[in-house]
């Protein structure tokens, strides 16, 4: 009974958090142009674990669309050459809810990481609480980089 | 006759001057010790790519300027910066290194310090290459 009871306290308890994420999913997953996926305790190595939302545009009208919504950095020629070349340009940024509309209107606090790839046109949107999250998160994206060109 | 005497003293001592090289109080002379030798580092890009140099001369840095303003007259784009401040106040700083754990230091650093990080990887060279951009 006490084990019960404890299963659906921490049900309860984790309500608040995962609304912003499922919030953010179904504010996107209705778009035709882009694939939406949210994964919950993704495992970023073997200890660490952090919701994410990915975000995959279809084409390359729809990663614009993307990159116009969530701010991101408009690429320079270089930039672009490199993507013309096969290359992998990736991004990442440490943001607040308040950045995100819908986000900002659920009034979450903690921060997010967005970080993604312009070649695979994909976002995620990491939901972290802790710095070590972030840091895992940030040398996750470099060794695929180095990966992915080799 | 005396006063010909000073005269050609005179001569002589401008003429002693001239072959030593006169040494002025307070002037700064060249190192000649390579060890006491101070350096300054700069940064400089052409055409966006970066590269750091140790100036240890006022010759060597004129040398450099003389090269880039070539390079700037032929059309190239050319930025000069003096890297070394851990609190970046340019909208942009650019980073290039070989070392994967200078790069993720890096790249922490500006991603906490509010900049937006694209990075790229040129296999070529073997180089990871950022970009810090202010939000």
């Amino acid at each position: 009974m006490k084990k019960v009871l404890l299963i659906f306290l921490a049900f309860f308890m984790s309500l608040p958090c995962l609304r912003a994420q499922l919030t953010f999913y179904e504010h996107y997953a209705v778009h035709d142009e882009l694939l939406v996926a949210l994964a919950e305790g993704y495992r970023l190595d073997s200890v660490t674990r952090v919701d994410v939302v990915l975000i995959q545009a279809k084409d390359s009208a729809a990663w614009e669309w993307v990159i116009e919504e969530f701010q991101l950095e408009k690429l320079n020629d270089k930039k672009i050459k490199r993507l013309q070349n096969g290359e992998d340009v990736r991004f990442y940024n440490i943001i607040t809810p308040q950045t995100i509309p819908v986000l900002s209107e659920e009034n979450e606090d903690g921060v997010f990481i967005m970080a993604g790839s312009h070649k695979e046109r994909t976002l995620c949107v990491f939901f972290t609480r802790t710095d070590a999250q972030r840091n895992i998160i940030y040398r996750n994206q470099v060794k695929i980089l180095k990966n992915k060109n080799r | 006759m005396k006063c010909n005497f000073i005269k050609i003293a005179f001569l002589c001592a401008t003429a002693a001057c001239i072959m030593t090289g006169c040494k002025k109080e307070n002037e700064v002379q060249p190192q000649a010790n390579t060890e006491e030798c101070q350096t300054t580092m700069l940064r400089y890009a052409v055409d966006g790519q970066w590269h750091t140099l140790n100036i240890a001369s006022e010759q060597e840095l004129r040398d450099l300027l003389t090269s880039l303003t070539q390079l700037a007259l032929q059309g190239h784009t050319v930025q000069i910066d003096q890297p070394g401040q851990d609190t970046p106040s340019k909208d942009t700083v650019e980073f290039e290194t070989k070392d994967e754990e200078e790069f993720i230091e890096w790249g922490m650093k500006m991603a906490y310090a509010g900049y937006f990080v694209t990075m790229w990887y040129d296999e070529e060279t073997d180089t990871l290459h950022g970009t810090a951009t202010k939000k």
